[in-house]
């Protein structure tokens, strides 16, 4: 006899062996609240989200953008902020389309896909804010250098010295600096989430991307 | 959901709940775990039963929301991870048909199955249910041919493990 048609000859028999939930029992549980991972996953998302989002209305009324608006460069801010509320609406409403997806009705490895792409747009909307934050210090950057009075007397004065490189360095390191060390953390916050929560996921994917080819 | 929904499901699903448990059984190595478990694949299938149009048995729509929930919706805790001795054959024997060897067959095959993987544990699960390659194929989203060949190599590996 095969292994296995030991086990089945038993797996019949076994019907009889478990301890029966009630109905009452059955009742209890449906109005308990799921703990899958498709609703950790959507509820670090809708964090990421307010995250980002608060970051920058926070931004928004800090001391940098009123000094900004002196400064009258509207046409370059504004279209600026657009691009990213438009980011962010567009993010939210692809996350929330893929997340009414997921279904336990579809084949498993329908539903890990599913599940991987809800999670993907999540990432890209984070590499989204990413290079938002890299491109608003760039600008940020440029334009202090053309309007900030301080800055401006400073590279005049160093330009009496020889050393306007050396002022340029300090500043753009300064930014490189800060820059850095906010991507290294967002990073390793998503390696520590992620890594742990879909870790079991990727697996049972690859497994049965490995079993069709 | 309207009360009738509720009364209908939780009847349906008393009555179907050993094939619930054997999932449990398969993906957990503890009481607690199998109850845990067994709550989440309860909550998953009330979520989805409104889209349940009975054109199949409850049975083979709750087995598929069932492992689906075990393989990719189930957070494991850190206590399925060790994988504790937990005796899968307690429940197998009745007293007039002990068979000493045939149990201790059993918990060496219930060990071997405990060491395939989430997916390779699907597979035997329909196996032992006796569901076609079709079915199988279909359930996990790969080809009839590559279920059929993955079987025959599970049963390969179980072999290698019993005999080593």
């Amino acid at each position: 006899m095969e292994e296995l048609d030991l086990l089945k000859k038993h797996w019949k028999k076994d019907e009889s062996s478990f301890e029966q939930v009630s109905e009452k029992q059955i009742y209890k549980m449906i109005h308990k609240s799921s703990s899958s991972i498709v609703k950790w996953i959507f509820i670090i998302s809708i964090v990421e989200f307010l995250f980002w989002s608060v970051l920058s209305f926070c931004m928004k009324d800090g001391e940098v953008m009123r000094q900004f608006d002196a400064y009258h460069v509207e046409h370059i801010m504004t279209p600026f902020m657009i691009i990213g509320y438009v980011g962010l609406a567009y993010f939210f409403f692809q996350f929330y389309l893929n997340y009414r997806k997921i279904t336990a009705t579809d084949n498993v490895q329908k539903l890990i896909n599913t599940i991987l792409k809800t999670r993907k747009k999540v990432h890209q909307y984070v590499w989204f804010n990413i290079i938002y934050a890299v491109c608003s210090a760039v600008i940020v950057l440029f334009i202090q250098f053309n309007h900030d009075e301080r800055i401006i007397e400073m590279i005049e004065m160093s330009e009496k010295n020889n050393s306007t490189v050396l002022i340029y360095a300090i500043y753009i390191g300064i930014t490189i600096l800060f820059l850095s060390i906010f991507i290294a953390f967002i990073w390793l916050f998503y390696r520590l989430i992620y890594g742990i929560l879909l870790k079991q996921l990727y697996k049972n994917y690859q497994e049965l991307k490995k079993i069709d080819y | 959901m309207s009360a009738s929904l509720e009364q209908s499901f939780v009847k349906q699903l008393q009555e179907n709940q050993n094939i619930i448990h054997k999932i449990c059984r398969l993906y957990t190595s503890g009481d607690d775990e199998h109850k845990d478990l067994f709550q989440e694949i309860t909550i998953q299938l009330w979520k989805a039963f409104p889209k349940f149009r009975g054109d199949s048995k409850f049975s083979t729509w709750a087995y598929r929301v069932a492992l689906n929930t075990a393989i990719t919706l189930y957070r494991k805790s850190k206590r399925s991870i060790a994988t504790t001795e937990y005796d899968t054959t307690k429940h197998f024997f009745k007293a007039e048909d002990y068979n000493y060897e045939e149990e201790e067959q059993l918990k060496l095959l219930y060990k071997a199955v405990y060491q395939l993987n989430d997916i390779e544990k699907a597979l035997v699960f329909m196996y032992l249910e006796d569901k076609n390659y079709e079915e199988i194929a279909e359930t996990l989203g790969i080809s009839e041919v590559n279920a059929r060949v993955k079987m025959n190599r599970i049963k390969g590996k179980l072999k290698k493990i019993l005999n080593p």
